[in-house]
């Protein structure tokens, strides 16, 4: 268990053994030394080898289950985005599916609750087309993320597997991953990985909405204390505030964390995103009735609803005055209209010098090309 | 017991519409297509009755007997002043004359919620679990299948009673009422009151305003007593749901008085007719005109400098 410090192993066994009831792996995966990692540092979850995931017991299937797979088709896309509105282009590396955080707002825990957490524990294909696509687009930064169907670190101190991603593609610079996180679990990585090639993404909501809405993630202000560290240790990180939600619990409370943000050097601030709470109709009634949901959300022209135009712009503006009062670094919108980067910025995206060289597409080799 | 060589007897209706209403459960039916004509000459199949066995007697006047289907017939001839009405000996097994009962009904896939649910009661009344094909049966007979019946009940049974009571009587549709089922039972009672039904409500205007209530009082935190009123207040009102949307949605419905209001004051009359993108989503508005002669040239374009004179005032809106 050499990624982990003595004390961070006690820690990680029994915080793991209190998230889960049971351990299930593919027995194709069984010598994998991710997997080996997991079982060292939390040996205390049953566990059991499985031909297939249709052997986890039926009674097992939720989200107390963790179950490590090997990899079925390609890891490696394109953030899905939204139809009509403008995406970062952020490649996604689908390694986990399904956490157990709980944050109420999380469309995922609406479909995944009858689903174990499932992690995709050998990552030689993602590293492959990542690779490839680094060639592909050599001269540019090209930015990959393993938060979009999970929580990039939350099982991170278990299986070691951003380490195992970030050696393989350490003979291409231009590739970026980000860890995004709601999580503190950094100090594995720090020291141990390149700094040039990763930035750990933190989600920033205020402590008192987070402590009712986020049950399970660890507090902001230990995300903030999590990313004093990496900073420290010479690493990048990132900022995302998605899902801004205007309530109660939040009047007032950007601006400090606005604020707690603005300490950071800017040159290790790589990039802040923004995104006003949102959700596509069709799961509403899955999403429990949460004061902030009880907000006026209309219809966008993606389908998916989202507070007014003008009050989002508000909020957006309202943020980036009390961000730029503290950091120069690259600010952008999450699944937002043209006319809305118009209306906070003045113009959009790939307009503004800090942010071309992340708005601008990335290639991706067509199907069935060659790695 | 053998149905076979089941021979028909007489009883007088009286025994009948006196006796157990079990089967009861077609208020609107059961046998009043029959008519009183066909009833004084005998031209019907005989009624399915249930002799109960520890009170069998061998004069029928004096016999046990509960009617499995033919109520408003029975009632009919009874109106009638018929001495006896043909009957028929059935099992005395719920499923088994349910399932009877159905074959002379025969309305699959036109049975009302409460005629639903009543016989589910009838078929779960009892300890013993419904066997699957028996289920499967009363399903097709339904015109349903026993599984998404069986689905649909179960359903029934999880709502609390006043909501049930609202799907049963057909003021709510079974998501509505799923949706809604934790308002307070003095709004679900009220949709059984004059005044709403006073409103003429539609199916689907009664689900949205019962979904603009829910939300409102949950997020206003309100009281029962205050759910109520606000809900007979939007009741009264000449558009009940109107009413709640402007509560409901505040800063939208101001975004559209205050668009219809500059519409009116730049447009009317004019012949240009003005749209905003939906919800305010967006950078542009729309305009659209047509003209044949020089003075409605004219009027449009006093009408665009109207607009441009307020230009400010409508971006404001998005």
């Amino acid at each position: 268990m050499s990624f982990l410090s003595s004390s961070d192993a006690l820690r990680y066994r029994e915080y793991y053994s209190s998230c889960f009831d049971h351990f299930y792996a593919e027995e194709s995966v069984a010598e994998h030394p991710a997997l080996l990692r997991a079982r060292e540092v939390a040996p205390d979850i049953p566990f059991k080898i499985i031909r297939s995931r249709e052997e986890v017991p039926t009674e097992h299937r939720s989200a107390r289950t963790l179950l490590a797979v090997t990899g079925r088709g390609n890891a490696v896309g394109r953030c899905p985005g939204t139809r009509g509105h403008i995406c970062c282009n952020y490649l996604t590396v689908d390694l986990y599916t399904g956490c157990n955080l709980g944050c109420s707002y999380c469309i995922m825990q609406s479909y995944l609750n009858f689903s174990p957490i499932t992690v995709r524990i050998d990552t030689q294909d993602s590293v492959a087309r990542l690779a490839q696509i680094a060639r592909l687009n050599t001269g540019r930064v090209v930015r990959a993320g393993t938060g979009e169907t999970g929580d990039s670190l939350w099982l991170d101190p278990l299986f070691n597997i951003s380490a195992d991603i970030l050696d393989g593609i350490r003979a291409h610079p231009n590739l970026i991953l980000e860890l995004k996180t709601k999580t503190d679990f950094v100090d594995h990585l720090l020291g141990r990985v390149d700094p040039a090639q990763v930035v750990f993404g933190f989600s920033l909501n205020p402590g008192q909405f987070a402590e009712v809405e986020e049950p399970a993630a660890v507090p902001p202000a230990l995300r903030l204390a999590a990313a004093e560290r990496a900073v420290q240790a010479g690493y990048r990180v990132a900022f995302h505030f998605d899902p801004l939600v205007r309530s109660e619990a939040t009047a007032g409370a950007y601006e400090h964390l606005c604020s707690e943000v603005g300490r950071f050097p800017a040159s290790h601030v790589a990039w802040i995103s923004m995104g006003t709470i949102r959700y596509p109709k069709e799961l509403r009634d899955a999403l429990p009735d949460r004061p902030y949901m009880l907000d006026e959300f209309v219809p966008a022209r993606d389908g998916k609803y989202r507070y007014l135009q003008r009050e989002r712009v508000a909020i957006y503006r309202a943020m980036l005055t009390q961000l730029r009062a503290g950091t120069s670094a690259p600010v952008y919108l999450c699944m937002e209209s043209a006319v809305v980067w118009r209306r906070v910025f003045g113009s959009e995206a790939r307009q503004l010098p800090e942010l071309s060289s992340l708005f601008d597409p990335v290639e991706l080799p067509r199907v069935g090309e060659a790695q | 017991m053998s149905v076979v060589n089941n021979p028909a007897f007489s009883v007088a209706p009286v025994i009948l519409t006196a006796g157990e209403p079990t089967f009861d459960i077609f208020p609107d039916s059961g046998g009043a297509g029959i008519g009183r004509e066909r009833l004084l000459r005998g031209l019907y199949a005989p009624f399915p009755v249930i002799r109960h066995a520890s009170h069998a007697h061998r004069h029928a006047s004096h016999e046990q007997l509960t009617l499995v289907w033919g109520f408003s017939a029975v009632r009919e001839a009874e109106a009638a002043g018929l001495a006896a009405v043909s009957c028929i000996e059935v099992p005395n097994d719920i499923v088994s004359a349910l399932e009877i009962a159905l074959e002379f009904e025969r309305r699959p896939g036109g049975y009302t919620p409460a005629e639903q649910y009543a016989m589910w009661r009838l078929m779960t009344g009892s300890s013993e679990p419904v066997a699957k094909d028996r289920l499967a049966r009363v399903g097709s007979l339904l015109g349903s299948s026993g599984q998404a019946f069986q689905a649909l009940m179960r359903r029934f049974d999880a709502l609390p009673d006043a909501v049930r009571e609202a799907v049963l009587g057909e003021t709510l549709d079974i998501k509505t009422a799923e949706r809604c089922r934790d308002l307070p039972a003095a709004c679900i009672a009220a949709l059984s009151g004059p005044d709403y039904r006073a409103a003429g409500l539609s199916f689907s205007r009664t689900r949205q305003l019962l979904s603009l209530l829910r939300e409102i009082w949950l997020r206003d935190n309100l009281s029962p007593a205050a759910c109520r009123t606000l809900m007979d207040s939007a009741v009264a009102d000449a558009d009940p749901v109107a009413y709640l949307r402007r509560q409901r949605y505040p800063e939208l419905v101001n975004l559209e008085q205050r668009f219809a209001s500059l519409r009116r004051e730049t447009t009317a009359g004019s012949g240009v007719e003005l749209t905003a993108p939906p919800y305010f989503e967006g950078d542009s508005f729309e305009l659209r005109f047509q003209f044949s002669s020089r003075a409605e040239l004219s009027r449009r374009r006093v009408a665009l400098q109207y607009i441009e004179d307020r230009f400010d005032e409508f971006l404001e809106l998005l």
